[in-house]
């Protein structure tokens, strides 16, 4: 195919006088040779006539050069050069008036992006509450944030607030799901754990509570699935485990010792004061917002007071409307598609970093200020108060003292004192007294019954059992089996007793004959 | 001395031919404003007629006409002799008609209406002028294959010039040339009959 349209092409060419003497020369023979060369160039010699002859050539323009000359005229005048170039001057002198504007106002854009950003800002704190309110948090959970720093966002899914700290020793905070987070050390196992008297159980709830009213504005969060963090969170947990720990040490020295690592105790309950005192003075106005499109630090004031009456005024209208307000106490943070695109990359020390995936959120919070105390890590102390309190893992109470038994059973009623419930605990008990007591018209037809000078007559045992299955168990399915079991014991051992004489004669007989020579073929 | 200056005048056009265009540019460039109406006047023509081959159509030829003669007016100073100035000149023109082209194509794209290449030539075989049923065969050839072939047989130019004017090898002109006689054989292929007789 390529081969045939070179050779056409070389026609055409020829036809246009395009090829070389020697080529010419050539075709010229072939097409007188070949009735197909000929018919090819015949034809597009036609063509050839046909175009030239038939494309007419336009018609002149009269006013071509005085159009032309206008034209030109208006080139090279400068206004019109102007014009041309207008677009390049405008944006050009737009610019150098830009620059010179940034010159005099070296900040405006900085301002205007902080304008735009404590606008942004200030729509996303719009209604924080604190999240101890929001999120219904009880005493035991704020005892967990001390000990596990945790803090539920919400509990039904398993949402939860966590503070630590990274390897430079920076605040880190993560909000994340945990599907297991069932923790066996609770503020009831460590009452019991120290032995704490109910006084001193009201004590410790009552420092909780304290710290709870000063944790409460430390974490906030709104309706826009905005929660801010106050750096301070840090310092007060630690504040309050040392505290709790200080007071369990001045409770009960003993347990405290028990419960402790080898070692542990505050020099004197000044350090600890001290460290509550400087955790106060460090509290600032300075938060962590994490937002569904952005993460930042601003200041921000919350107003527990205004917080307080508004909270007052809305019970007020819900009992008016005898409505519950536990519909107003539920929160949770839902990791927005935004975020995922946020992960930062480690820039300098002094930003903050962010990590999210789609389970967790966790934000790294540069040089916060928190003060020195010798704690004992919660992980060793966890199981010690784990050992410590595993006695009381069904009971956590004292049998009261049982007075002498004259019967067969005895009662007693148990009150917790942190709980409405009260519990009734009546035990029937078989000893040989009831049950002799019990069976003694069948013994002793005097009725004079006396059990420790009580003497057993014929088959009396026999008989006393068949009564003690009868009163206390199935015969059948106890008793029955159990002497079963024993009478095949006694027949066993019996059986074991014959063999054994068996095969003392049997070692007697052989001693008495001369033993067989082995003869070695 | 007569038949000496008979001998000049008839060499004479020929020597301005080879370097007529040249003295004229070097006229404008040293000056001479007025050089540059010698050059409209004489290339004009030529110019509004590629221009009308590559369109296919009257419409916009003189706009872009003037459009060619400015540009040449703005850089005939820089003008450097390497090539003759008409292959200059047929290329900028080619490439202003080209610049229009494209932006047609930009706005059918855009226009609710779009150009039918066929539109009005339905009853081309009824028409009984023959060389208008070849002129508009030859608009239904593709700009790129009809405008060498024009170039060819209506200006009669060279496959070197064209070549140069196009911006492509001589090997593609000839191709091109070749395959443009080909669409128009197929085009005309009805009506053999009647344009042979």
């Amino acid at each position: 195919m390529t081969k045939i349209h070179t050779v056409s092409e070389n026609i055409s060419a020829f036809i246009d006088g395009e090829l070389s003497p020697k080529d010419i020369q050539s075709f010229e023979s072939k097409i007188n040779s070949s009735l197909e060369f000929k018919n090819e160039h015949d034809a597009l010699m036609r063509i050839k006539k046909l175009t030239a002859a038939s494309f007419k050539q336009i018609d002149e323009s009269p006013y071509f050069e005085t159009k032309l000359a206008a034209s030109l005229s208006e080139e090279k005048n400068i206004g019109a050069k102007l014009k041309h170039w207008s677009p390049a001057l405008i944006i050009g002198s737009l610019t150098i008036a830009l620059m010179i504007f940034l010159k005099f106002n070296p900040n405006i854009i900085e301002n205007l992006f902080e304008q735009q950003k404590s606008k942004i800002a200030g729509f996303y704190k719009e209604n924080l509450k604190p999240l101890l309110f929001a999120a219904d948090v009880s005493g035991d959970d704020i005892f967990e944030f001390a000990f596990y720093s945790q803090l539920p966002l919400d509990k039904a899914q398993g949402q939860y607030l966590l503070l630590g700290y990274d390897d430079k020793g920076n605040g880190v905070f993560e909000i994340k799901t945990l599907n297991d987070n069932q923790q066996n050390f609770n503020l009831q196992k460590f009452k019991s754990a120290l032995e704490l008297s109910p006084k001193q159980s009201e004590q410790i709830d009552s420092i909780i509570n304290v710290y709870a009213t000063a944790i409460e504005p430390l974490i906030l969060v709104n309706d826009k699935n905005t929660v801010a963090v106050n750096p301070g969170l840090w310092s007060y947990q630690k504040a309050m485990f040392a505290d709790i720990l200080s007071f369990a040490e001045n409770s009960n020295k003993q347990k405290f010792r028990d419960v402790m690592p080898a070692g542990f105790s505050f020099a004197s309950s000044n350090e600890v004061a001290g460290l509550v005192a400087q955790v106060k003075k460090l509290h600032d106005n300075n938060y962590i917002f994490l937002t569904p499109d952005s993460i930042f630090s601003e200041k921000f004031q919350f107003d527990q007071n205004e917080f307080n009456k508004k909270n007052e005024n809305l019970n007020k209208d819900l009992k008016n409307h005898k409505k519950n307000a536990d519909f107003f106490k539920s929160f949770t943070f839902r990791l927005d598609s935004l975020l995922l695109n946020y992960n930062s990359e480690s820039r300098s020390d002094d930003e903050i970093i962010v990590f999210i995936d789609s389970n967790e959120c966790r934000v790294h919070i540069p040089k916060i200020q928190i003060p020195e105390i010798n704690l004992p890590n919660f992980d060793s102390l966890s199981s010690l108060i784990e050992d410590a309190t595993k006695n009381f893992q069904n009971f956590s109470f004292v049998l009261p003292e049982i007075p002498k038994i004259q019967e067969n059973h005895f009662e007693f009623k148990f009150q917790e004192s942190d709980s409405l419930d009260e519990m009734n605990f009546n035990f029937n008990i078989p000893n040989v007294d009831s049950i002799l007591k019990e069976n003694k018209i069948f013994f002793d037809s005097t009725n004079s019954f006396d059990s420790k000078n009580f003497q057993f007559r014929d088959k009396s045992l026999e008989n006393l059992l068949k009564q003690f299955y009868k009163n206390y168990g199935d015969e059948n399915s106890q008793g029955g089996s159990m002497q079963e079991q024993f009478e095949s014991l006694q027949k066993e051992m019996e059986n074991l007793r014959r063999e054994m004489e068996e095969w003392r004669n049997k070692l007697e007989q052989k001693k008495s004959k001369p033993e067989a020579e082995v003869i070695e073929i | 001395m007569n038949s000496e200056k008979e001998n000049n005048d008839l060499h004479l056009p020929q020597i301005l031919n080879l370097d007529d265009d040249f003295s004229i540019v070097k006229q404008f460039i040293d000056g001479d404003e007025s050089a540059f109406n010698l050059i409209v006047k004489r290339h004009k023509e030529k110019v509004r007629n590629i221009i009308f081959m590559t369109l296919g159509s009257v419409d916009g030829v003189d706009d872009i006409a003037q459009e060619v003669f400015i540009n040449v007016y703005r850089n005939l100073r820089n003008f450097r002799f390497e090539s003759q100035f008409t292959t200059w000149l047929y290329r900028i023109t080619i490439n202003k008609c080209k610049d229009h082209l494209r932006k047609v194509k930009i706005r059918s794209i855009f226009s609710y209406f779009k150009d039918n290449e066929d539109f009005g030539y339905h009853h081309d075989h009824e028409s009984k002028d023959i060389s208008e049923i070849v002129q508009k065969a030859i608009l239904k050839v593709p700009p790129k294959l009809r405008l060498p072939l024009l170039l060819k047989d209506i200006e009669g130019f060279s496959y070197q010039e064209i070549a140069e004017s196009l911006g492509c090898e001589i090997g593609t002109v000839k191709s091109r040339i070749f395959r443009a006689r080909e669409s128009l054989r197929i085009i005309l292929k009805p009506l053999e009959q009647e344009l042979r007789s």
